[in-house]
This record gives structure tokens, sequence and C-alpha cells, in this order.
């Protein structure tokens, strides 16, 4: 170990610290749990659990439940990178694992090491992606505890009620600073330039690229339709770690009730952000065991159940952690050695990109009935229309996708307001309406008599029918014995060449060449 | 990010206000380094159809329109050469009453013979004359109608020697006969030493103490988003009217920045006549009636079969049938000079979008009521059997006593469908610093090596196209900039 990368003392001082804290609030806790039962009623409330096929139902669910978050970290991270669902599922479990066995919630910093590792991004975007799933799953379950509430008349203990004040104030701070970091990316970044390029040159770079990678994390979020299969995925994680619970009340003689099941999963996931062990023991036990008291569940039932869940819960996906790290012998200081040293290049170290590589945005059949309605059927054959629509739709989504993103809020809510009327007129959506229905629909709106209405559909009416009118066939239809594409040039490419050889080039040839000029 | 990177004279943009820049520093010894946020693009990229053009060579894909009571299209280059490479090429001199106005409002020194040396200087490079071929039905056709009305038509000199007439000069001139920046000084630029970086967009610039140090800058490198920086001891923005004044304040530079935006609105029509017009084979109407100058200009615009259905769509859907008229058809256009007022913003949601307003003026939509019923006149007396112009609603134009109607009454302000080529003004430069953001050599206020020169200076509407004026005001700020 260089000196370098041995530990300083005031940084194992404060690892120390946090160890002994987080012990000493695990003994706390399960003081607290404990503190009114007997090891005799426990162990025999335990003996008399009907393990099977209670137990292997339960893990199911809650493995399943990883195998969703592992979906969702691959949607996450699908526009910056490739990964396999199953190693986006194993990047989630080596978290939760290492989270089982080290304090601090280091497994965090496992994960994003893991992340950066499989997929090659930075090691802070890794981060700030573990910190927006974090705050997704604080939402959801909110949610879910809200609902767990509504439906369990007369359950409302004070200790319940702050329990949702301090959660819903974290979220909401949390969920605020991750809508900042999705909405104004760029503000946060020139903020970020702005504050410190006045300190060192060292010191700005740093801040911005940092930032720039953790704005990175959480930019997917802003991808049109990207958010709500997320958040769907993020409730359908915690509706499968609800199976967990659920599968294990009848396991200790208790109805299978999903009400209960959900209030004990939101409650003693609420309850694990408190410090503590490794594997949260104490708080888990204890948040757990006060949900099912909230419902009348005896304490020595409720303890045993939180024994018994915990069980369910650390143990196969501390594991399975376990088998990542063996078979991937991930280094995770290595990992985030190599993304320092992949710091970006100077700007003449090769060429760029040229912009507009990244492939156009796929029309919806929403857009392509939108685009049927909005251009009007002429002398064109059927043939052509078929031919040119779909091209004239995917341009259109090309274009909408281009306006400025306060513009294409106010274009995807007028339109959405659109499909609602839509709905409320037919019955039916706009792609299930026949083609003279939607020209008359649609012509009602881009063509009518209100002004907003048309202002609503002029983008989309302008694009649509420039590409219809300006595909090939046509255009030959309208224009016929129009030339396809004159090409007679009439300066000959040397006198270009010049130019656009060094344009192309960017090497540093002309910069460290010698002034031939007349500069004055 | 690395250190690594320093030049000694950085232009945004490439443009005809950054190539002028480039050119003329490189030509004198300088290390020029001109970055450029769109692509560099070979001949087989131009001329393309509309779509693939507009998603090459033009902003945002051409979808940045300017908000405001009255919507109005706007679109401009986004490639090497900037605007340049979709413009029509058309070439006017500064009118001298725009000079003597800036130089008595806003203290912009630059005099019609100051600057006739710059002028003559760019025409030369430009090779801006008048057409060679004969005139093409659309352009006979106007001329026939101005006559008829004793109107003075004058044909606009281009930077299109040797024409074919493709009329595709807004999706880039495939055969090379416009002179877009790209064509014409950029490659003497490179021949003297310049640099372009294309790709590269400059998040923001970095200033302390009154002196730029550099941009932050975002590009691709193997399909890897990056953020590079570098240094620069003189920095020229060039971006443009819209994202000069966006680039500033982003940067944190305000004052007197964006906040004075000036377009000249247009309104297009479409006209049937009793001949073919050969849109396919022939260039833009190139006469222009200035009799009404500089409130008023009337003249030719694009026809392909996409640009005349847009202008039709604001009839459709009976107004769909007028395009089997498609072959007879031509476009022109009422163009005014703009005395409402806009501002330019980079917006702080999503990716570094610019947000442009500009509010009609009363006067504006009066020109415009004015020009529509000269220009239908004209055209009526031409031999057009039908108008349509893009006000929604209004039916075709048929008859003189249907267009006289505009004479006196104010065309429907929610009816309009504008559209815009030209801004300029976002930050006027002059001496007068309590109007300007710039002083008369575009050195931006507060800072000693920052400097403008695009349409962005342009203290106000100057009533014609902009391009001769950017150029040669440009030259100007690089020799002061150069013989300091």
């Amino acid at each position: 170990m260089t000196k370098a990368e041995a530990p300083t003392h005031g940084s194992a001082l404060a690892r120390g610290l946090t160890l002994l804290l987080g012990l000493a609030s695990s003994a706390g806790f399960l003081y607290l749990a404990s503190r009114r039962i007997t090891l005799s009623e426990l162990e025999r409330t335990l003996r008399e659990a009907q393990l099977w096929p209670w137990l292997p139902l339960a893990v199911l669910c809650y493995l399943t439940g990883h195998l969703v978050r592992g979906l969702r970290c691959q949607r996450l991270v699908s526009g910056e990178a490739r990964l396999s669902w199953i190693t986006a599922t194993h990047v989630v479990v080596l978290g939760y694992a290492v989270n089982n066995l080290l304090p601090a919630r280091l497994g965090e910093l496992a994960r994003a090491g893991m992340l950066a590792e499989r997929s090659g991004l930075p090691f802070v975007q890794g981060l700030s992606l573990t910190f927006l799933e974090r705050v997704l799953d604080g939402v959801v379950m909110l949610g879910l505890l809200l609902l767990a509430l509504a439906t369990l008349p007369g359950v409302r203990p004070e200790w319940l009620e702050a329990t949702i004040g301090l959660g819903a104030a974290l979220f909401t701070t949390a969920l605020g600073v991750v809508l900042a970091a999705v909405l104004a990316p760029s503000l946060i970044l020139r903020w970020t330039s702005r504050l410190t390029q006045n300190v060192s040159a060292r010191i700005h770079d740093a801040a911005v690229r940092q930032v720039d990678s953790a704005l990175c994390g959480v930019a997917h979020l802003g991808q049109p339709g990207a958010a709500l299969p997320i958040l769907g995925l993020s409730v359908l994680t915690w509706l499968c770690e609800a199976g967990l619970f659920l599968c294990l009340l009848p396991a200790l003689g208790m109805a299978p009730d999903p009400r209960v099941a959900l209030l004990a999963m939101t409650v003693t996931n609420l309850g694990i952000l408190v410090p503590s062990s490794p594997g949260f023991i104490g708080p888990f036990h204890y948040f757990c065991m006060q949900a099912l008291a909230a419902v009348g569940v005896a304490e020595a039932r409720g303890l045993s159940y939180a024994a018994l869940v915990h069980v369910g819960f650390y143990v196969p996906i501390t594991l399975w952690g376990l088998g990542i790290l063996f078979g991937y012998g991930v280094q995770l200081s290595q990992a985030v050695r190599d993304q320092r040293r992949a710091l970006p290049g100077g700007l003449f170290d090769g060429p760029l990109d040229a912009p507009g590589s990244q492939p156009d945005p796929e029309s919806t059949p929403t857009l392509l009935a939108l685009c049927d309605g909005l251009i009007p059927h002429g002398t064109e054959g059927d043939a052509a229309r078929a031919e040119a629509l779909p091209s004239a739709a995917r341009f259109t989504a090309a274009q909408l996708s281009a306006l400025p993103l306060r513009l294409r809020i106010l274009f995807a809510l007028g339109l959405g307001g659109f499909r609602v009327l839509t709905w409320l007129r037919f019955g039916r959506p706009l792609t299930r309406l026949t083609s003279a229905q939607r020209a008359r629909w649609v012509g009602g709106f881009a063509y009518g008599r209100v002004g907003l209405f048309r202002q609503l559909m002029r983008a989309p009416r302008a694009t649509a029918v420039l590409a219809y009118y300006e595909h090939p066939r046509l255009r030959a239809e309208l224009l016929p014995g129009a030339p396809a594409r004159p090409t007679e040039r009439i300066i000959s490419s040397e006198s270009l060449t010049q130019g656009r050889v060094a344009t192309e080039r960017n090497s540093s040839e002309s910069l460290t060449r010698d002034r031939g000029g007349q500069r004055d | 990010m690395t250190d690594i990177d320093q030049v000694e004279v950085l232009v945004i943009g490439s443009g005809a206000g950054g190539s002028v820049v480039a050119h003329e520093l490189a030509s004198r010894g300088y290390q020029v380094v001109v970055l450029e946020e769109g692509g560099a693009f070979e001949f087989e990229a131009y001329g393309q159809p509309a779509p693939e053009a507009m998603r090459r060579l033009y902003r945002r894909r051409g979808m940045t329109p300017v908000m405001g009571r009255v919507p109005i299209g706007y679109v401009e280059g986004c490639c090497v050469g900037g605007s340049t490479e979709i413009n029509s090429g058309f070439w006017h001199r500064t009118p001298p009453e725009a000079l003597l106005r800036w130089k008595s409002r806003y203290g912009l020194g630059a005099t019609e013979q100051e600057l006739a040396p710059h002028f003559d200087w760019a025409e030369e490079m430009l090779g801006v004359g008048l057409s060679q071929a004969p005139w093409p039905p659309s352009t006979r056709t106007f001329d026939e109608g101005a006559r008829a009305l004793g109107l003075g038509a004058f044909e606009v000199p281009r930077a299109a020697p040797g024409c074919q007439g493709t009329n595709s000069c807004g999706y880039g001139c495939p055969t090379g006969a416009k002179r877009g920046m790209s064509r014409s000084l950029l490659p003497r630029a490179v021949a003297s030493g310049a640099r372009i970086v294309s790709g590269a967009r400059v998040v923001r610039l970095l200033h302390a103490r009154g002196r730029v140090s550099g941009a932050l800058i975002r590009a691709r490198r193997g399909g890897e988003e990056r953020l590079f920086r570098i240094r620069a001891e003189h920095v020229f923005v060039c971006c443009g009217p819209t994202e000069t004044p966006s680039l500033l304040l982003r940067s944190g530079v305000r004052y007197h920045v964006g906040g004075t935006l000036r377009v000249h609105p247009y309104l297009k029509v479409a006209a049937t006549f009793s001949d073919p017009m050969r849109s396919e084979t022939s260039v833009l109407p190139l006469l222009q009636v200035r009799e009404f100058w500089p409130e008023l200009s009337l003249g030719g615009s694009f026809f392909g079969a996409g640009q005349l259905a847009m202008t039709l769509s604001d009839h459709f859907p009976e107004g769909r049938a007028a395009l089997s008229d498609a072959p007879r058809m031509a476009q022109y256009y009422v163009g005014v000079r703009g005395t409402g007022r806009g501002w330019v913003r980079p917006t702080a949601l999503g990716d570094d979008a610019t947000l442009v307003r500009y509010d009609l003026s009363d006067a504006d939509l009066r020109a415009l009521s004015v020009g529509l019923a000269r220009l239908s006149q004209l055209l009526l007396r031409a031999g057009a059997e039908a108008l349509y112009p893009s006000v929604w609603g209004l039916g075709p134009i048929r008859s003189e006593e249907q267009a006289a109607r505009w004479l006196t009454e104010a065309l429907p302000k929610g009816a309009l469908s504008l559209v815009t080529v030209h801004a300029f003004s976002s930050c006027p430069a002059g001496d007068h610093r309590a109007l300007t953001a710039a002083d008369d050599e575009g050195r931006v206020w507060g800072f000693e090596n920052l400097r403008l020169a695009d349409a962005s200076v342009l203290p106000d509407s100057p009533g014609v196209n902009p391009q001769g004026t950017v150029m040669a005001l440009a030259r100007r700020t690089a020799r002061a900039f150069a013989e300091r």
C-alpha cells in the first residue's frame, strides 16, 4: 500500500466511530424490542412457526423484487451504457449484500463501484444513480404506507405520524434535488463552473466533472416516457418485497392480510434508515414489531415475525452477494482508480463526433395517427400515402423532440389533453379511429376556429406537412418531371479540399506551425 | 479535462461573422481556433430533402420558434458556415440611413465610406453579383406585376456566381455555386493556419476580473459526451443573434445582453399562375420591391413542394386541392422592418436551449397588412389566378378588390403564420454605453479581451438581409483588434 492509499488516522477514527455508533444503535433497538419479552416466549413462537411453504415463497418474492430492481437499474443507465439484466441485478444485489456485511451503508459505494466497473460510467454517476433509486424507493414507500394506513382504519399511532412526517420531509427534499438535476442540468453545471472558476483551475475542473457525472446519472429520467416505467418498476419492486412480509404472516399463524404486510414492510424499511450495525439488526426488528403491534399483534409474536422476516431478508441476498464478489472478483478500489485515470483528454487530442450522430427518436402510433389526421387526403394514391405517412411521422417525432424542454412540456401537456378529449368523445384512442374520423377530429383542432388549438397543432402540422410533401414519391407526383437532385458542381472539389481536410483532421499541426502571416 | 489546450484567439461560431474574423486574424498570423457547434459537411450532404437537411444543417433541426403573441417560425444554421449555408445568398450593403441612425442613437462609428472597402472585399470573396442566366418564370412574372403597378423592382445581387437554379438554397447548395462560408472564407482561413473544431458547443465562458480566460466546452468523442476546457487570450463570440446573448447570459455577462432582439417578420404568399413556374429547376424569385422601404419590402421566397404545402396548410383541408397546381405555383413574401421588441434567454430547464421572444408591434402588423395588399395587387396584375397568404381563414385572394381590403384593415393577429430568418440587435454595439452591450469595436463592456462579431451587434433592424452588414462590421472589428 502506498502512502497515498494508506488510511489516514482521521478517517480510521471516523470509521471506528461510525461502527461503534451503529453497534450501539443496534443494541439499543434490540433492547427496546425485547425488553418485555422472555427468551422462552420467543423460542416457543419460533418453534411453532410453519416455515414450509411460507419461507421459500417469501424468499422467492424477495428475490423477484431484486430482479425487478435489476431491470430498473438497467433502464436507468440505458441512456449511457448497455448492461444486461442479470449484470444490473448483480450490481443491485452486491449493494444489498455489502450493506448486510459492512457498516455505514458501504454497500452503496460498492454498488457504484461495480456499476462503474461493469458499465464504464464514472463512479460519481453510479453514486447519483443509487441516490436516485433511493429517492424513488422512499417516495414509493411513503405512498404505500399511506395506502396501508388508509385501508387500515383506526391504525394511526403517534410514532407513526412522526415517522411519516419525517419521511415526507426527507424524501420531498431529495425529490426536489432530483427534479432540479433532471430538469435543469445545464443550469446546475453552469453555476458549478461559475462558483469554482475563481478558486483554481484544478478545483474548477474536478467540480465540473463530478457534477456533470452526477447529473448524467439522473438524466435518463428526463427522457420522454422514461419516468413512468421507472416509477412503475419501483412500485413493483416494493410490492414484491411486501410479498416477503405477506408470505411470512401465515407462517406465524396470522392472517395473510396484504394491508398489514404493506404496513410492516414500509415501516420496517423506513426504520432501517436509522444508522445501525451491518444488516440493520435492531432497528429492523424493532420497527417491524412496532408495525405489527399497531394492528394488535402480541409483542412476542411480532418479534418472532420480525426475526423470521430478517432471515428471509438477510441470508439469501448476502449469499448471492458473496457469490457475486467471488465470481467477478470485483476490486472496488481498482474500479475507482480506473475512473480517475479516464479523465477526458484535450479538445485537440482527437477528432470529435459529428453532431446529430445519435439515432432519431422513433415515432409512436399516436403520432402516426395524428399525422394521418393532419394531412388531408388528396389525389395521391393509398400506396403513396402509406409510404410517405410513416416517414412524415418519424420526422415529426424527431422535430418535436428538438424543441426546447419548456415548449416540449407544453406540447406534451396539450397533446395529453387532446388525447383525453379524444377518449371522452369517441371512447377509444386516436389510433383506433377510422381515417375519416381522424381527419375530421384532428382537422377540427389543426384547421378549426379556436386559435389555441391551432397553435397546439402548429408544430406537428408544419413538420408533418413538410416531410410528407417532400417525400420523393409525393414530390414526384406534385411536380412531375422535376429532377431528383441536380449535382453538377460548379466549383472544383480541390478548391475546398485544403480547408475541408484540415477542418476534419483536428490535429495540432496548425497550432504549432510557424506563423508565416503578415501580422501587424 | 486538462490545461494543455491554449489558444491565442478563440472564435466561437463559424458563420458570417466568425468566418470573417478567423480569416482576417489567421491571415495576419494569429493563432486562431474556431469552435463550431454544428458539423462539417461535404457536398454530398447538401441539397438533400428537407428532413435530412434540417437534421444536419439547422439549429435544433429548425425548431427554434420565436414565441410571442404571434409566434414566428425561426430557423438558423448550425453547421460549419452557419446560416450562410442555408440562406438565399441575397446580398445588401447596409442602407446609409441605418448607419446614420446607428451612429446618432447608439454611437456606432461605422460610416458608409468606412465600410465600403470591407463590402468591396467581401463581395469579391463571395463573387457577389447579378444573375448571369435568364430570369426564371417566377422572377419574370414578378417583374411584369411590378411594371404594371409602376413600382420599381430591382434584382438583388447574390453571393452565388454561376447559380444553376436547383431551388435548394435552404438545404445547402449542392453545386457549390452559393458561396457560403464553408465554400469561401473558411478554407482560406484554414490555409492561413486557423483550425476549425466542429461539434464543439461552448457551455460558458470562464472569466474573472474583466478578463475571459477560456471556455468550458461540451462535445462528443467516441460516442461519449465530455467536457473540455480551453484557455484563450482573446475571445470573439460570433454565435449569431440568439446564441451569442444566450452564451453571454449563461456565462454571467448581462449588461444590455439579450433584451433588445429585433427580427424581420415575413408573411408568405403562394401564388398560382397559368404558366408553369418550374420551381425545381429555377432559383427563387430574384427581384425585390423597395418602393416602400424601410418599413416594407416585397420579394421572392423558396418554393419547393414541401414549402408550398406548408404555406397552403393555413388553407387546409380545402386548400389541399390547390396543391395539384404546384407546378404552376411560386412563392413570394412580404417582409417588414420589425419595430417590435424581443428578448433572448438561456432556458433554465433542460439542455442549453435558448428561448426567444418577439412581440409584433402594431406598426409591424399594419405594415404586413398593407404589404399583403400591395403584393397581392402586384401578383394579380402579373396574372396570378389565386393567392394563398399564410393567414388562417383568409381564403384565396382572387381579385384586387379582395386585396385592397388590407390597405385599410389590419390582418387578424391570431391567424398569422409568420416566419423569419433575420434576427439581430440582441447585443447592440456602439459607444453610447447606456444603450449597448459592446463598444464601437465590438468589445463587450467591462471586458478587455471579449469581442462580439455577428448579427447580434447590429443596433437595430437594418431592413435588409444582414449578411453583408455582419461581414463588413466583423472585418472592421477584427481589424481594429489587430491594429490596436
